[in-house]
């Protein structure tokens, strides 16, 4: 696809070559798409400027010269950029930059049995001295959160077969080479703990110790489950 | 034996691809398992103790949360 070369008055007699029309033209109009991925295929590599409008979501995104980002999605706009249902021990879901923080929320999460603790790992990154934070959990205490990867349960909390639970985490300047990527999260879980029913309240707050961009979040059970359900929606933030 | 289950979402080309873990995930997957043991060692440990308590002290665990409120 070529470069979109800006504005020309063409004057009549003119006579387009291939180059004029791809670059004045075709390069410079909003391309219509199925989805994302239908564009991907089309337009292997995209040039800062370019239009196109995708129909499953309905949405009209520029090409900032590193990732399509939707108009609109101005300063404070929410842009939906994925919907993943969770599966398996993990679900390693790629994030596109562009925005200034992710937002995510989780819910109706459910795993084959209770007894392990749901954890985010940015990157996939699980080791020591990775993450920092703090929690606190009502009917509970505060508590240090691990460093290997960000808790979303307390320690001794875990995902189980109750459906009633949601979760919303933000991730701020992930897509920077900057030290900590902040971490904030908040949650409520219902569980069954040693007979017991729990309804946990969870408000945290740390970060990812990193320099690398966050490209992907991966949500995963620490204690030999799987998930079972639970669906999860990105958004970038302006 | 099989090895659990990863679901990778790449978001981009909207593909999702369900496998075994690799060796090192599985090694991840591993050490998670035994931390997790020791946390949960841990917490026995604590209630133990905390049961332990309660009954040298002659007290209900309610009783206790009145104390200590």
């Amino acid at each position: 696809m070529a470069e979109g070369l800006g504005f020309i008055e063409f004057t009549t007699g003119d006579v387009l070559s291939a180059a004029a029309a791809n670059g004045y033209l075709a390069s410079q109009t909003v391309m219509v798409f199925a989805s994302a991925a239908a564009r991907t295929s089309a337009i292997t590599t995209p040039y800062e400027g370019m239009m196109s409008y995708l129909k499953d979501t309905n949405s009209v995104e520029y090409y900032s010269g590193s990732a399509w980002v939707a108009v609109g999605g101005a300063s404070g706009g929410m842009t939906l950029l994925s919907t993943t249902t969770l599966s398996g021990t993990s679900t390693n879901i790629s994030v596109a930059g562009g925005y200034n923080y992710l937002k995510i929320f989780a819910s109706g999460v459910t795993a084959n049995a209770g007894g392990s603790e749901m954890v985010l790992r940015c990157n996939n990154t699980s080791s020591s001295s990775a993450y920092t934070g703090s929690a606190y959990v009502a009917n509970a205490s505060a508590f240090i959160l691990s460093t290997t990867e960000y808790q979303l349960n307390a320690f001794g909390g875990s995902v189980d077969t109750e459906t009633e639970n949601a979760y919303e985490i933000d991730i701020f300047n992930y897509d920077q080479s900057t030290y900590v990527k902040a971490i904030r999260a908040n949650g409520y879980y219902k569980q069954v703990y040693q007979g017991n029913t729990r309804r946990n309240t969870f408000n945290s707050g740390g970060g990812f110790y990193s320099t690398s961009a966050v490209t992907s979040v991966a949500f995963t059970l620490v204690g030999g489950n799987t998930f079972t359900a639970g669906q999860v929606k990105i958004y970038g933030v302006k | 034996m099989s090895k659990p289950m990863v679901r990778i979402h790449n978001v981009e080309t909207d593909e999702i691809i369900d496998r075994e873990m690799n060796d090192a995930e599985f090694a991840q997957y591993q050490a998670d398992l035994k931390t997790k043991a020791d946390e949960t060692a841990q917490l026995d440990e604590a209630a133990n103790a905390k049961a332990a308590l309660l009954e040298r002290l002659g007290i209900t665990a309610e009783e206790a949360a009145l104390l200590l409120g």
